[in-house]
């Protein structure tokens, strides 16, 4: 098993290690929103709000049925 | 805090993960991220296929992922047919990982959604109403480009991964 990460280049051998790693671009894991948002301009909280919106709107859609 | 979710690429035999790919470039090589001037389909032929995974690497403090939808928007070039596993219908089901190919896909027979699908069309533990309730994957999505040996021309396109995400 091989897992490369995209944006610093660094190699693992498992899941839980690429999980744990700071990455060397961002200054962040792979499990911190901070990650994602530095590497897309902001871009990914305004796409992780947007799911939750739709999560949140189906929710109250479904309880109402 | 909310989840947190990327996009992975598996390639080779090895499937070697890349995981958070930038892009996903189809053309005439295996890889993640590919440059698609250095490696171009030649006319009548097909792109090595994408395996690819909706990756939730942490829930975030939220209690579920689901309905993912996948499309594209933008056209391709010429009479080029994109091809995908992704179906709201008839879903085949989580694939077993095989070494991406570059002859016609006998897993991704679907025509790609160039709009929103209305419900889910790429499956979690192999169905469709299937939720993440902790960090953990899709099921793989696979898709390919299949070129015409009219085609002369390229294209840039949006790929869309798409999930709700319940708190």
């Amino acid at each position: 098993m091989k897992i490369i990460c995209s944006s610093c280049g660094k190699v693992f051998t498992t899941k839980a290690a690429y999980l744990k790693h700071k990455c060397e671009k961002t200054g962040f894991t792979p499990t911190q929103a901070e990650h994602f948002d530095a590497l897309s301009g902001g871009r990914f909280s305004l796409q992780s709000q947007a799911a939750l919106a739709r999560g949140e709107a189906r929710k109250l859609k479904d309880s109402k049925e | 805090m909310a989840a947190t979710v990327q996009i992975n690429e598996y390639n080779t035999v090895g499937e070697t993960e890349t995981a958070n790919i930038t892009n996903t470039n189809m053309g005439d090589t295996d890889a993640a991220n590919l440059d698609p001037v250095a490696y171009p389909v030649t006319p009548g032929n097909y792109t090595y296929e994408k395996w690819q995974k909706i990756d939730v690497t942490a829930m975030g403090g939220s209690s579920a992922i689901d309905n993912l939808k996948i499309w594209r928007t933008g056209a391709l070039g010429g009479s080029a047919a994109h091809l995908t596993n992704a179906r709201e219908t008839t879903y085949g089901g989580a694939e077993t990982f095989v070494t991406p190919i570059k002859t016609v896909s006998t897993i991704a027979t679907e025509t790609m959604p160039t709009s929103e699908p209305t419900d889910a069309n790429l499956g979690i533990g192999g169905s469709l109403t299937g939720s993440l309730t902790a960090a953990g994957s899709s099921d793989y999505l696979v898709h390919q480009i299949g070129t015409d040996g009219g085609d002369v021309a390229g294209s840039t396109s949006t790929m869309n991964y798409q999930y709700d995400e319940t708190a």
